[in-house]
């Protein structure tokens, strides 16, 4: 069943089309990744599936047409998580901050200590919630606004270069904590990135360039299509590139995306 | 990054002043406005200062911190002293205008130093509950109210990044001349107007205003420490209004 369809998108900035009849569908429970080299498009993909923006399109997310009228019933589903953090804060405490959305929706106090005590413990936050957002580094700044999404419980969570500040070992770590959540709670996560190291615990991989799908596909066998994210500026993941490389000399005889499960592959 | 020009941000601490029940602080709050507007003498003046350093004690803040927040604003005192003086002729009255403004600015610097927003939010909310009956947005207007106190501290963040940027770029900053606050006048304009669009689309994208209540998880109970000086702010408006009718 599809959580999110998108018909025939047209969109434009002055005479500019950024869409031209774009469609694309995702699936409920699964995780898509959205890629592309900057200007591709995608930060106005989220806008419109968040309706900032207006488009002359058939959006439908679980279902619904998406409308002036139902927007905000559509958005307590879905958590948005955008690459600047700071214009996402309106609290001076992070656990404020993490009360705000459901205070605004009227949820009771005692739900809302649970879910921050719940939240906090998952995304490690336990140590900063006294703290002013504005004074945490740029990581830590997204993994708040991860945690306020993740506070809305939401069936749709919307990664817009998320975790581009956050570092390597601390990424890996959420990214596997964010599949846990999509496995477990069967939350449907669509992320968009120009980093490919990001999708390699997605379901499915689609590459943007100038408004158009040029690749779209499963993992790993999407990275047949290697040449085409170089083309546009992509940068492959490192164990993606080694394991092709092994493979033409026959030492593995797939890709692997996981770096641990390769060394572990070449050792035997 | 943590700076001394904390200018109207919150600072988190565990003080009897942070532990306030929110209604009472903004009960506190104003009544110390209406004080400190009746005041018209130095001798009130000086009992209402008194007391102040008591709180300003009790908030466990450092003094300097006040200081330097105060001391920043001084091109506002020198036009008001300057203002007061052309149009009254009178020195002491000049003098004691200003002093009732510090008063007004350390007040304020209390309240937002010791309150996070969403509480001074929910603190007017409930003062001013029985105005729902008549039908006025009191969730609304009070969060409004916090949000653009928010507002001061952030275009304040953004002034000292704009000065910042201006000097990497060899634009000699001089806090003495006029100019290089002009200079920065347009990109602090631009700047603010960005930033209120931005906070905009972050309270839709937070259901700001959508629902018609509101709720509030960390409501402080009200204390005797909080009854207590509520009580002691009655008898100071009490002592004030008495000492400038006699």
């Amino acid at each position: 069943m599809n959580i999110i369809e998108i018909n025939n998108l047209t969109f434009r900035y002055n005479d500019n089309f950024i869409y031209d009849d774009f469609s694309l569908n995702v699936k409920r429970g699964t995780w898509v990744t959205i890629a592309g080299p900057n200007g591709a498009g995608k930060t106005t993909l989220v806008k419109i599936l968040s309706g900032l923006v207006k488009s002359y399109c058939d959006v439908k997310i679980f279902g619904k047409k998406l409308s002036r009228g139902n927007i905000y019933e559509i958005r307590k589903d879905v958590g948005f998580v955008f690459d600047n953090p700071d214009s996402f804060f309106a609290c001076e405490t992070v656990e404020d901050e993490l009360a705000f959305s459901l205070e605004n929706m009227a949820v009771a106090p005692s739900t809302i200590k649970r879910k921050i005590k719940e939240i906090s413990s998952l995304l490690d936050l336990n140590d900063i919630l006294k703290e002013n957002p504005y004074d945490l580094s740029g990581g830590e700044k997204q993994k708040v606004a991860l945690a306020c999404a993740l506070m809305l419980e939401p069936r749709i969570l919307i990664l817009d270069e998320a975790l581009m500040m956050i570092d390597v070992a601390q990424r890996n770590k959420l990214l596997k904590i964010l599949k846990e959540y999509n496995k477990r709670k069967r939350v449907t996560i669509v992320s968009f990135t120009h980093n490919l190291d990001e999708a390699i615990y997605s379901d499915r991989l689609v590459i943007l360039n100038h408004g158009k799908i040029v690749v779209d596909g499963v993992f790993p066998q999407v990275f047949d299509e290697e040449r085409v994210m170089r083309k546009i500026g992509l940068e492959v993941p490192f164990s993606v590139e080694l394991s092709q490389k092994l493979r033409i000399y026959g030492i593995i005889d797939k890709i692997y995306l996981d770096i641990e499960r390769l060394v572990d592959e070449i050792w035997k | 990054m943590k700076s001394n020009y904390s200018f109207f941000r919150y600072i988190t601490g565990n003080s009897k002043f942070h532990t306030m029940n929110s209604k009472m602080k903004i009960i506190c709050f104003l009544l110390s406005i209406v004080i400190s507007l009746l005041i018209s003498n130095y001798l009130s003046l000086l009992i209402f200062s008194l007391f102040l350093m008591f709180i300003l004690i009790k908030t466990e803040i450092k003094p300097k911190i006040y200081l330097l927040n105060i001391l920043i604003l001084w091109p506002i005192y020198v036009i008001l002293f300057i203002a007061c003086f052309i149009t009254t002729f009178d020195v002491l009255f000049s003098f004691l205008l200003v002093l009732k403004i510090i008063v007004i600015i350390v007040l304020f610097l209390i309240l937002t130093f010791t309150t996070s927003l969403s509480e001074i939010a929910w603190g007017f909310e409930c003062l001013f509950d029985p105005l729902k009956k008549l039908g006025v947005p009191v969730s609304k207007i009070s969060l409004k109210i916090a949000l653009s106190i928010k507002f001061i501290s952030t275009l304040f963040d953004k002034f000292k990044e704009i000065r910042k940027s201006m000097a990497y770029r060899g634009i000699p900053y001089s806090k003495s001349k006029i100019t290089t606050i002009t200079k920065m006048m347009i990109p602090v304009i631009r700047l603010s107007y960005k930033l209120s669009v931005r906070t905009i689309t972050a309270m839709k994208l937070r259901f700001y205003g959508y629902f018609n209540r509101r709720t509030n998880y960390h409501e402080n109970k009200v204390s005797k420490f909080d009854k207590i000086l509520v009580l002691l702010y009655v008898v100071l408006l009490y002592v004030v209004i008495w000492m400038r009718w006699r």
